[in-house]
């Protein structure tokens, strides 16, 4: 009986450790260094839509790049010559579980104080 | 020489990328400079939310299209984008993207089925009070 009711309370809470993986990464304001970066991992659900976002402070141009867990990567947003650099989205559905690594590179020389969010 | 024919017209094809994706009027950026934000009003029923679509523009068939909204943080709130693609007749059309739950710092990003019109709204949950009457947002269109 105890057997049972442990494998019950185990599979009523698996639900709820998936879900802990799914919540979108929302940091406070971070700094990058020049040429640095500021990675994070999404879980990513194959079928849907996933998604991150950088907003810079206009001193130096960013990228956003997303690799999956072969080391491809399979979404970027990079472009210098944009007329505005440091505001990057890259969004793309995954074919196959994640998890999704997404690196946030600062493409300068400078330091760019940036808000973030990936999910 | 077939090799520097094709290299070139290759720049050439992603330098036109480039400057063709987005909208046809070229990037939209709308902050705080000069009073140039987008003020997306407070909610003023329960359940109601304030709502901004000033922003009508068109895009191109084929081309990625993106924009980022960034809340003014006082406070925080959950901001919603939704992108339509109006129909001929002018009516809101069909909704082609969406996004919120990461506060009021969303995005959202679309390839145009066609060169058509796309209505964007943006949604603010948060009470109207006369200290919180709008959400100063930050926009970039690409």
């Amino acid at each position: 009986m105890r057997r049972w009711t442990v494998l019950s309370l185990l599979i009523l809470a698996t639900p709820l450790a998936l879900a802990q993986d799914i919540r979108p990464w929302v940091p406070e304001p971070f700094t990058i260094g020049p040429y640095g970066s500021v990675q994070t991992t999404v879980a990513g659900v194959p079928g849907q839509e996933s998604r991150a976002i950088a907003i810079g402070n206009g001193h130096t141009a960013l990228g956003i790049y997303v690799f999956d867990h072969q080391g491809h990567c399979i979404a970027f947003d990079d472009e210098p010559a944009d007329v505005v650099y440091d505001d990057r989205i890259v969004s793309w559905i995954a074919t196959a579980a994640g998890p999704f690594e997404v690196q946030f590179r600062n493409l300068g020389a400078g330091f760019n104080r940036a808000e973030a969010n990936a999910k | 020489m077939a090799k520097k024919i094709a290299a070139l017209a290759l720049l050439l094809a992603v330098a036109l990328g480039v400057a063709i994706g987005g909208p046809t009027q070229g990037t939209i950026n709308r902050n705080d400079n000069h009073n140039n934000e987008v003020r997306v009003p407070s909610s003023k029923e329960p359940g109601v939310p304030g709502e901004n679509d000033e922003f009508v523009i068109e895009c191109r068939a084929n081309q990625r299209t993106s924009i980022l909204i960034r809340g003014d943080h006082t406070p925080v709130t959950e901001l919603e984008v939704l992108v339509y693609e109006m129909a001929r007749d002018k009516a809101e059309g069909k909704l082609v993207a969406r996004d919120k739950g990461t506060g009021d710092l969303i995005g959202a990003v679309w390839i145009p089925a066609k060169t058509a019109q796309y209505r964007i709204v943006i949604r603010n949950p948060a009470p109207f009070s006369q200290e919180n009457p709008y959400n100063r947002c930050y926009v970039t269109i690409k």
